[in-house]
């Protein structure tokens, strides 16, 4: 039996150990106050694997098309870095770098790893893994920043109104790598970091 | 977790979370999702990298225009490739064009495919390519019928004639006047084919036209044919008519033109090959020919 506060509401109530598969509400509000064992760590898992799944399409395929009238080009995330550092861009090269190929993957890595350590029941770094996935939590808004960097900036250093963002199968996967690190993130319940019940920090 | 005994929230006297039993479904179907995921992205990485088939360089006197990633290869106005790369030959005298060919149009890379940059090209008679002042120039090409190949040189200008079934006839004429690739021949004032091609002859002691007659006037051409060529004025200077002034037409009168009569449906056919005189101007008798001769009905 433990206590636990409920996030919404605040009212503490006891917790009696919980099944796999169960909710625990707050008797006042109705809130989730805590998940039974089980399924968090999988679901973290699965979609992250899912999300790893649409990286290599998301950069494989352009998601950017720059139309002249008959002509276009297409270019992926890759080739706009490429193509902003060419042209002298160097700083904004590195930002669309960042945020649409090293953050992404970054994000998935560090979700592996929080994973891989609450599985293998770690008890080391712990306060620098909560810490980890605060930043995680602190950037899942954001995870669009690499389509809305590309499209906004490659198309205000460039060719302006002639510059469009593909709804193809890059956008569709970037976001689909986007949507799933989200859900990863939100499924995974920070609690299990500190489940093996050491109380020092 | 330790409290003060005195404290009215002892753990016994809280309140329990109350317990729901959520899960509709059980936790292995999760494991569903990047199975699918899997699937799709592999799809995707497989028809990326299967898009584009071989990779060919083509060489080019001067590749103004062309820009990597950008310029297609066409054939027929549909896209089947795009220029990847230009560089120079080691030897600086040609530019080498490499090019991505789709996969769905690799047969395009043939022994005797024809490749050749469009331009706009503004003509005494004709304007073409005018739609790449604006997307830039492009690469057509036409394709051979021979071995995989993945090595070209391009042309300067396609020939007219280039992809045309018809018959090809050969005239020689001592001095070229306005006869140049694409000027009309006529048969009674209908054109039935065009100039592909001048040149001089082997020895130099001629200029030779190379002519295609279209596959169906091709029967009109026969041994005794003559052919003559006309600027489309006609000025004749008489004592008792007083001044007479043909015009055929203003195209033949802008760019001339090559006419053509035949005596008689006896003579066999002209084959490939044939080579006739190009008159400088009609006798009065072959404009007063006209044989029967069928010819297959067309549209």
């Amino acid at each position: 039996m433990s206590l636990v506060a409920c996030d919404t509401c605040g009212l503490v109530q006891r917790l009696p150990p919980l099944a796999p598969g169960v909710t625990a509400e707050c008797v006042r509000c109705g809130g989730r106050v805590a998940r039974g064992p089980g399924g968090s760590l999988a679901r973290t898992a699965a979609f992250s694997l899912a999300a790893l799944m649409f990286y290599l399409p998301a950069n494989l395929y352009p998601i950017l098309r720059l139309e002249w009238y008959g002509t276009h080009s297409e270019s992926t995330a890759w080739d706009g870095a490429i193509e902003l550092f060419r042209q002298g861009e160097t700083m904004i090269a590195v930002i669309v770098f960042l945020a649409s190929i090293v953050v992404p993957f970054l994000k998935l890595l560090a979700l592996f790893y929080l994973v891989a350590t609450v599985r293998l029941r770690s008890a080391a770094w712990r306060r620098a893994r909560a810490r980890l996935f605060r930043a995680l939590e602190l950037i899942g808004p954001w995870a669009m920043l690499d389509v809305f960097v590309m499209s906004v900036l490659v198309a205000l250093v460039k060719l302006g109104e002639l510059a469009t963002v593909l709804p193809g199968r890059g956008l569709f996967s970037f976001t689909a790598v986007a949507v799933l690190t989200m859900m990863a993130s939100v499924s995974f319940d920070p609690r299990l970091i500190w489940e093996r019940g050491d109380e020092r920090p | 977790m330790t409290e003060a005994p005195n404290d009215a929230t002892t753990p016994d006297a809280l309140p329990a979370a109350r317990i729901r039993r959520r899960r509709r479904y059980p936790v292995y179907v999760v494991w569903l999702v990047p199975l699918i995921a899997a699937v799709v992205a592999g799809v995707l990485v497989y028809e990326r990298i299967t898009e584009y088939g071989p990779t060919v360089t083509i060489m080019f006197r001067d590749a103004t225009g062309l820009k990597p990633r950008q310029s297609e290869v066409r054939y027929r106005g549909v896209a089947v490739g795009e220029v990847s790369a230009l560089e120079l030959s080691p030897d600086l005298a040609y530019v080498v064009v490499t090019a991505r060919v789709r996969r769905e149009a690799a047969n395009i890379a043939r022994e005797g495919s024809v490749f050749w940059i469009v331009r706009p090209e503004v003509g005494i008679e004709t304007v073409r390519g005018l739609t790449t002042v604006i997307t830039g120039p492009y690469i057509e090409v036409f394709p051979g019928s021979g071995r995989q190949k993945t090595e070209f040189v391009g042309v300067e200008r396609p020939s007219p004639a280039l992809g045309r079934r018809g018959l090809r006839v050969t005239l020689a004429t001592a001095h070229l006047t306005s006869i140049r690739p694409r000027t009309a021949v006529y048969y009674r004032g209908v054109e039935v084919g065009m100039v592909s091609a001048t040149a001089l002859s082997g020895d130099a002691t001629a200029a030779h036209v190379r002519v295609l007659i279209e596959p169906r006037y091709a029967r009109l051409v026969r041994i005794g044919s003559r052919f003559w060529s006309t600027s489309g004025v006609d000025v004749n200077l008489s004592l008792f008519k007083g001044v007479e002034i043909n015009i055929d037409s203003l195209r033949s009168l802008i760019a001339g033109g090559i006419v053509f009569a035949t005596p008689d449906a006896k003579s066999p056919p002209a084959n490939e090959d044939t080579i006739f005189v190009l008159h400088d101007k009609p006798e009065k008798e072959w404009l007063t020919w006209a044989p029967k001769i069928p010819i297959p009905a067309g549209d």
